[in-house]
C-alpha cells in the first residue's frame, strides 16, 4: 500500500509539471509588438536630413561633426531622448585625408608645408602626413605615397591588400633602371621600348607637359584632371610689405598688405594681399605690380590662364589653374614609360609624343578603374624649388586616389536607422556625394 | 467505500479548475489590451497624417494666410518653394492667430473643422534655432479630458533659414 500511494503522488507531481509546461508553451504571455520605435527614428532621420538641406546647412554639417552634433542637440536633445547619432560621407574627399608617406623625414616635412591644408568648395581638407614603411603599411591611412626609386618586389602582397581596402597608391619615381614585376603589375606601366620597340620611343623636343583630356567621367584620368583644374592651390603670404603699385592701377587703401610668391613653370611671381579683400600681382616684365584682382577674377601668368579663387585674410590666397594649363616639362631624362595595356587614355600628363610615333610620352600615368594608382615622374630633386603647379598636381593625385568613405561616430546599436541623402555642391568644383545620418538607441 | 471520493479525484479537480480559470482570465483580459493597442496605433497614424499635411501641404488656397476668410484647408508648407519639410513662418503665425483669436473655443473648433479632425488635436510649433527656444504657434482646446493620447514630433525648416519642432497630439475622448 505504501508503495502504491507513493507512486500516485509522484505521478501527480509529474502531471502538474507537464501541465505547467504545456500551458506555457500553448498560451505564452501576450505582448503587442509594434515597430513604432523603428518608424520613429526612421522618420526623425529623414526629417533632420531634409531640414538640414532646407536650411542650407547640409553641406557644412556633412564635413563638420561638431556643428552637426550641436544641431542635433538642439533639434532632438540626445540626452533626454537617449538617441545617439553617427554620420558619414562617401564619394568625395574626406575632411581629413591621411597620407602614409614612404619617404624621408625631409620629404615628409616638405609635403606638409606644400599641401598640408587645401580649401575646396569652401571647406578645408586637412592632409595629415605620417611616415610608414612598406612592411607593414600604416593601415589607418587613405593613400600611400612611395617617394623615390624602390624595389617593390617583396611588397606585392602588402600593396595589393592596401589597395583592396579602398585606398590608393601614388609613386614619385624616376624609374631609370629596370621595372620590377610589382611596378609593372600594380602601376600598369612598362618600358616603351618593350611595347613598341626602341625606334618608336625617342624623346621629342617638347618643352612643356600638357594634360590629356578625358572624354567621359568613367575615364581613369577624369577625377585627377578635374581636381587639378578646379581645386585652388593655397599660396601663403610671407611677410608684410608695402605694395609697389604702378601709378595707373587702383591703389590699395588698406595698411594690411602682405607679400607672397607664387611659383609656376620655374618662375617666381610676387603678389600682395590688400586688406584681405583684393590681391595685386606682378605678372613680370616690370618692377611693380601690374594687375589688381578680387576673388573670381581670371588672369594670365607666363601665358597660362589662372583664377583667383579666394583670399583668406592676409594669410593665403587660392589660385585655380584653368583648362589648357601647361607645365614646364619635368619628365626626368631617360624615363620612357607607357601604360602596359597600351591604353593611352591612362596618361594624364604627357610631354608631347614619342618621336616617330603618335603615342604620348607620359609624365603621369594612372591605373585602376577609379585612378587610385598613379606614377608621376620625379619633380622633387630640389625640394626647395618645387613649383606650385607641381604641388597641386601631386595633391590632385593624392586626393583622387584616396579612400573616399568617411564615417564618424559609432555603429553597433540595439536599434538604428541610416538615412542617406545625395547632395551636390559646385563652388570651385562640381561634387556629388552621399551624406549618411544614422540615428539609434544604444539600449 | 462507494460514497467516498479519493484524494486523487480532489487533486485532479483542483488542478483542472485552476487550469481552466487561468485560461479564461487570460483570454478575457487579452481582448481589451489588444483593442487599446490597436487604438493607439490608429491615433499615431492619425497624428502622422496631420503632421504630414501641415508640413508638406500649402493649404487651399496656397496663400490662405493672407486671405483667411476664404481658407478651405490649412497647411504650413511654403507655396512658393514647394519643398518638403519647408514651412512658411508667415503661415505658422497666421495659424497661431487663427487658433487663438477668440476667448472661447470657437476659433479652435474652426481650425479642427478646416483640418477635418474628429476628436481634436494639440499643435505646438517651437523655433529651436534660437536660444532659448521660442514658441511660434500653439493651438489647443481650453479644456479636454482624454482617454488615450499620443504625440508625434517632427523637425522642419522655416523659409527664413531657422528650424523648428512641430509637436502634434491627438486623442480619444
Amino acid at each position: 500500500m505504501k508503495q502504491k500511494a507513493f507512486v500516485t503522488i509522484l505521478e501527480m507531481i509529474v502531471v502538474i509539471a507537464m501541465l505547467i509546461v504545456a500551458y506555457g508553451v500553448f498560451f505564452p504571455g501576450f505582448s503587442y509588438q509594434n515597430r513604432w520605435g523603428d518608424a520613429f527614428i526612421s522618420l526623425k532621420g529623414r526629417d533632420l536630413t531634409l531640414t538640414l538641406d532646407r536650411t542650407g546647412d547640409l553641406y557644412r554639417f556633412s564635413f563638420d561633426d561638431n556643428s552637426l552634433r550641436a544641431f542635433l542637440d538642439k533639434a532632438v536633445p540626445t540626452k533626454s531622448t537617449n538617441l545617439v547619432h553617427w554620420s558619414g560621407t562617401s564619394g568625395t574627399v574626406k575632411p581629413v585625408v591621411t597620407i602614409a608617406c614612404d619617404c624621408t623625414e625631409e620629404q615628409k616635412n616638405a609635403l606638409i608645408s606644400w599641401i598640408g591644408k587645401i580649401r575646396v568648395n569652401n571647406r578645408d581638407v586637412d592632409l595629415d602626413v605620417v611616415s610608414t614603411g612598406l612592411d607593414p603599411i600604416y593601415s589607418a591611412s587613405d593613400v600611400l605615397l612611395i617617394w623615390g626609386n624602390k624595389d617593390l618586389t617583396n611588397f606585392e602582397r602588402n600593396l595589393k591588400n592596401y589597395l583592396k581596402s579602398g585606398n590608393g597608391i601614388i609613386e614619385i619615381m624616376g624609374l631609370k633602371g629596370d621595372l620590377d614585376v610589382v611596378q609593372e603589375g600594380i602601376f600598369g606601366i612598362d618600358k616603351c621600348g618593350n611595347l613598341f620597340g626602341a625606334p618608336s620611343c625617342g624623346i621629342g623636343g617638347e618643352k612643356e607637359d600638357s594634360f590629356m583630356k578625358p572624354d567621359k567621367v568613367t575615364d581613369t584620368i577624369y577625377t585627377s584632371h578635374k581636381y587639378f583644374h578646379h581645386m585652388p592651390m593655397p599660396v601663403r603670404t610671407i611677410t608684410t610689405t608695402p605694395i609697389p603699385i604702378e601709378p595707373s592701377l587702383d591703389p590699395c587703401t588698406s595698411l594690411d598688405t602682405y607679400m607672397g610668391v607664387f611659383r609656376i613653370r620655374g618662375k617666381d611671381f610676387g603678389f600682395w594681399t590688400c586688406g584681405g579683400e583684393s590681391a595685386y600681382f606682378d605678372t613680370g616684365g616690370s618692377p611693380s605690380v601690374d594687375i589688381k584682382l578680387i576673388p573670381g577674377d581670371t588672369f594670365s601668368l607666363d601665358g597660362q590662364n589662372l583664377l583667383l579663387s579666394y583670399i583668406d585674410g592676409n594669410v593665403k590666397i587660392g589660385i585655380a589653374f584653368l583648362e589648357g594649363y601647361k607645365f614646364k616639362d619635368f619628365l626626368e631624362g631617360g624615363v620612357k614609360l607607357y601604360p602596359k595595356d597600351r591604353d593611352k587614355s591612362k596618361v594624364l600628363l604627357s610631354k608631347g609624343n614619342y618621336a616617330n610615333s603618335d603615342n604620348p610620352t607620359p609624365v603621369v600615368i594612372l591605373n585602376g578603374t577609379s585612378s587610385n594608382v598613379a606614377w608621376i615622374s620625379d619633380f622633387t630633386k630640389d625640394l626647395g624649388k618645387v613649383d606650385d603647379d607641381q604641388k597641386l598636381l601631386l595633391a590632385s593625385l593624392l586626393l583622387s586616389a584616396s579612400d573616399k568613405r568617411h564615417v564618424s561616430g559609432l555603429g553597433n546599436l540595439r536599434l538604428g536607422h541610416l538615412t542617406s541623402y545625395v547632395n551636390v555642391v559646385n563652388q570651385d568644383m562640381y561634387e556629388i556625394y552621399r551624406f549618411d545620418l544614422g540615428l539609434g538607441f544604444p539600449f | 467505500m462507494k460514497a467516498q471520493l479519493s484524494y486523487d479525484f480532489y487533486f485532479s479537480l483542483i488542478v483542472f479548475v485552476i487550469f481552466v480559470s487561468s485560461l479564461f482570465f487570460r483570454l478575457i483580459t487579452l481582448l481589451p489590451f489588444y483593442s487599446d493597442e490597436v487604438n493607439v496605433q490608429r491615433l499615431r497614424s492619425e497624428a502622422y497624417q496631420i503632421s504630414q499635411i501641415l508640413i508638406n501641404d500649402a493649404g487651399h488656397p496656397g496663400n490662405w494666410h493672407t486671405d483667411m476668410p476664404n481658407a478651405k484647408r490649412l497647411g504650413l508648407a511654403d507655396e512658393t518653394a514647394n519643398k518638403t519639410n519647408l514651412i512658411s513662418r508667415a503661415k505658422a503665425k497666421a495659424f497661431n492667430g487663427l487658433c487663438n483669436s477668440a476667448p472661447d473655443d470657437s476659433d479652435y473648433k474652426k481650425v479642427i473643422e478646416l483640418m477635418d479632425i474628429k476628436d481634436g488635436f494639440l499643435l505646438q510649433l517651437t523655433d529651436k534655432s534660437s536660444a532659448p527656444a521660442q514658441s511660434v504657434a500653439l493651438c489647443s482646446p481650453q479644456e479636454v479630458s482624454v482617454k488615450t493620447r499620443v504625440n508625434i514630433t517632427r523637425i522642419v525648416a522655416f523659409d527664413d533659414g531657422a528650424f523648428a519642432e512641430l509637436s502634434i497630439n491627438v486623442w480619444d475622448k
